[in-house]
């Protein structure tokens, strides 16, 4: 199945010169794993910001796990970082070497991308480099349910560990 | 074979020099050519103590490196960091001060890359929490490292390669090179109190922003601390025993590694795999190059220069002593001090052997730890180390702290790091030059 069938044309674009502000309002504004990409004016992708992309301009390069649990007022500390990184813009923060699939690649070569490179998700551009969609793990994975086993999809809830 | 040595060794030192290929990829390469042409014989090579690897400098850098790589697990270093940050009350001088301290006794006793690059974050991490610019702090840092790594015979490795070559001991480094470091500390932090004493001011808020930091947090693993801390100790005193014990220190740190190793539960495949092999290689290669120039005469030719130059005598070689510390200080500034040394080595070697009218390779200990020739070690020693702050590049500590402040958003300058840099290795060199001729050309203490 040729990934154009499955793909998701709804996502979320950014213009290069986007501010973080922006850009962490329109991820979060997202109800499901998304990530941002920045476009030219004819809808060429030039690059991709993630949650990961933006939470990692919010840690200093010295900053680790060790280093952060001796902050007592750890808020404070990243209010701070949010004031350092507030004026950089979408092309500061974005991924320019970038994985992506053509309309016409199958499900299966998506699967094995994804699982080569690890990302959650991947654009998919016509031959001028335009984002058409994208298509992600889930989206694979119900396909593959859906077509190629014979499982039963079934509407089971996530357990709110907060009522036990 | 004279010529095709000689050439071997000059383009290789050129290309380390213009860092423009890999330094260990040059010197194995020029190894390689010095071994297919024939130069030296691959037994030569690998077997011979006057000619080939000096196995002792390469088993003392990987033990130690061991011990290394399996304390920083421990976290203690940036435990001690910000307990001296705390300690200093948020003071950023009084922090500037500790934290020299703490760089200088580290590279003394483990190696100054990894001293820096523990401390580097955490002075980051203290330097952003007060708000102040980082960069003074971490030149000092990279500074402090090449100063405190003088003073042992493993703190720097030109330091091991001297001792394996002069068949020196740890102690010696202490009796002679500790005291010269000591005061020529002392002075250098007296010079910078009087140049930042009164520049660095911050905020009573934010210097208790530093007191409210958790230094218990970073220590990660309390019984591989204990079992680090413990072996660590041993491995120290036997360096400290090993010429009474008639112990090579290579023996001594190979103990130490391993025993860490197996008391550690650490992995072998990720702590060796954390060895920094590329310098490993480094000197292996290194060593087969001045191999081949030593064979075919070249060191003999520079040996004559020298002695024609510095006129040394079998019972005084004051002007040697003078001119081996600020020529090996300048160069160092300028060379990786590693190949420096490794080259200047046999050539105080050969220069023993003309001035004693020696049959070549017959010098014993008597020789080479003659009276009147320690000094020369003793210099070579202090120049090639405190030559290190004389650039950017003169010193692996200084590139590291370039790069990491780079990333961090701090870039520092050739220009920058020449302002504290250059001053502070003419300095120190001429506090060096200082205590060489008072100790030992007129106190006459050997």
């Amino acid at each position: 199945m040729d990934v154009v069938k499955c793909m998701r044309t709804q996502v979320l674009l950014a213009k290069p010169n986007s501010d973080y502000k922006s850009l962490l309002c329109k991820i979060t504004g997202s109800t499901i794993p998304r990530q941002i990409y920045v476009v030219d004016e004819s809808y060429k992708l030039l690059g991709i910001v993630t949650s990961l992309d933006l939470l990692k301009e919010l840690i200093p390069s010295y900053m680790n796990a060790d280093l952060a649990r001796s902050i007592t007022d750890g808020a404070d500390f990243l209010q701070k970082q949010v004031e350092k990184v507030k004026d950089k813009c979408a092309s500061d923060i974005m991924a320019t070497k970038i994985k992506f699939l053509h309309p016409h690649n199958q499900l299966f070569e998506a699967d094995a991308l994804i699982a080569e490179t690890g990302f959650n998700t991947l654009p998919i551009l016509d031959e001028e480099g335009k984002i058409l969609g994208e298509i992600n793990r889930r989206e694979i994975l119900v396909r593959l349910v859906n077509n190629c086993t014979g499982f039963n999809l079934n509407d089971e809830k996530p357990v709110d560990l907060s009522l036990l | 074979m004279f010529w095709i040595a000689t050439t071997i060794f000059l383009v290789a030192y050129a290309l380390i020099i213009s860092e423009k290929i890999h330094k260990t990829k040059v010197a194995m390469f020029g190894a390689a050519l010095i071994l297919i042409t024939k130069v030296l014989h691959q037994e030569e090579a690998f077997d011979s103590l006057e000619l080939g690897v000096d196995w002792n400098v390469i088993f003392l850098l990987i033990s130690m490196m061991i011990i290394i790589n399996i304390m920083t697990k421990t976290g203690v270093f940036q435990y001690v960091a910000i307990k001296c940050a705390k300690l200093a009350k948020g003071e950023p001088f009084r922090i500037m001060i500790l934290f020299a301290v703490i760089t200088a006794i580290g590279s003394a006793f483990l190696d100054n890359v990894t001293t820096v690059l523990l401390l580097v974050p955490v002075t980051l991490f203290i330097a952003d929490q007060l708000e102040i610019n980082p960069i003074p702090y971490l030149i000092t840092e990279a500074l402090a490292s090449n100063i405190g790594g003088t003073a042992t015979l493993i703190g720097d490795p030109p330091n091991i390669m001297i001792a394996s070559k002069a068949g020196l001991n740890f102690m010696d480094f202490i009796v002679h090179l500790a005291p010269a470091i000591i005061i020529i500390f002392l002075f250098w932090m007296l010079a910078w109190k009087i140049i930042f004493g009164n520049r660095l001011h911050v905020r009573d808020e934010l210097k208790r922003r530093i007191m409210t930091l958790e230094e218990k947090e970073q220590i990660k693993d309390v019984p591989l601390l204990k079992k680090s801390l413990v072996v660590l100790g041993l491995t120290i005193l036997g360096f400290m025993l090993h010429g009474f014990f008639h112990y090579e220190p290579a023996t001594v740190a190979l103990m130490g590694a391993t025993t860490l190793l197996l008391v550690s539960g650490e992995e072998p495949h990720s702590i060796l795999a954390d060895v920094e092999w590329p310098t490993i290689f480094f000197f292996i290669g290194l060593f087969i190059i001045i191999g081949g120039i030593v064979k075919v005469g070249l060191v003999e030719d520079m040996s004559r220069a020298m002695i024609a130059v510095t006129d040394p005598q079998p019972d005084n070689m004051k002007l040697l002593s003078m001119v081996m510390l600020w020529f090996s200080a300048i160069s160092s500034a300028v060379v990786d001090n590693i190949p420096f040394v490794a080259t200047m080595n046999p050539l105080i070697i050969d220069m023993i052997h003309k001035v004693y009218d020696l049959a070549p390779g017959t010098a014993t200990a008597e020789h080479i730890q003659h009276l009147a020739v320690m000094p020369v070690w003793w210099s070579l020693a202090l120049g090639a180390c405190l030559g290190g702050n004389g650039s950017p590049i003169g010193a692996s500590a200084n590139v590291i702290v370039v790069g990491l402040s780079e990333k961090a958003g701090h870039k520092i300058s050739f220009g920058q790091f020449l302002k504290y840099g250059l001053p502070v290795m003419l300095f120190t060199v001429f506090l060096s030059m200082i205590y060489v001729y008072v100790r030992y050309y007129v106190f006459k203490l050997y």
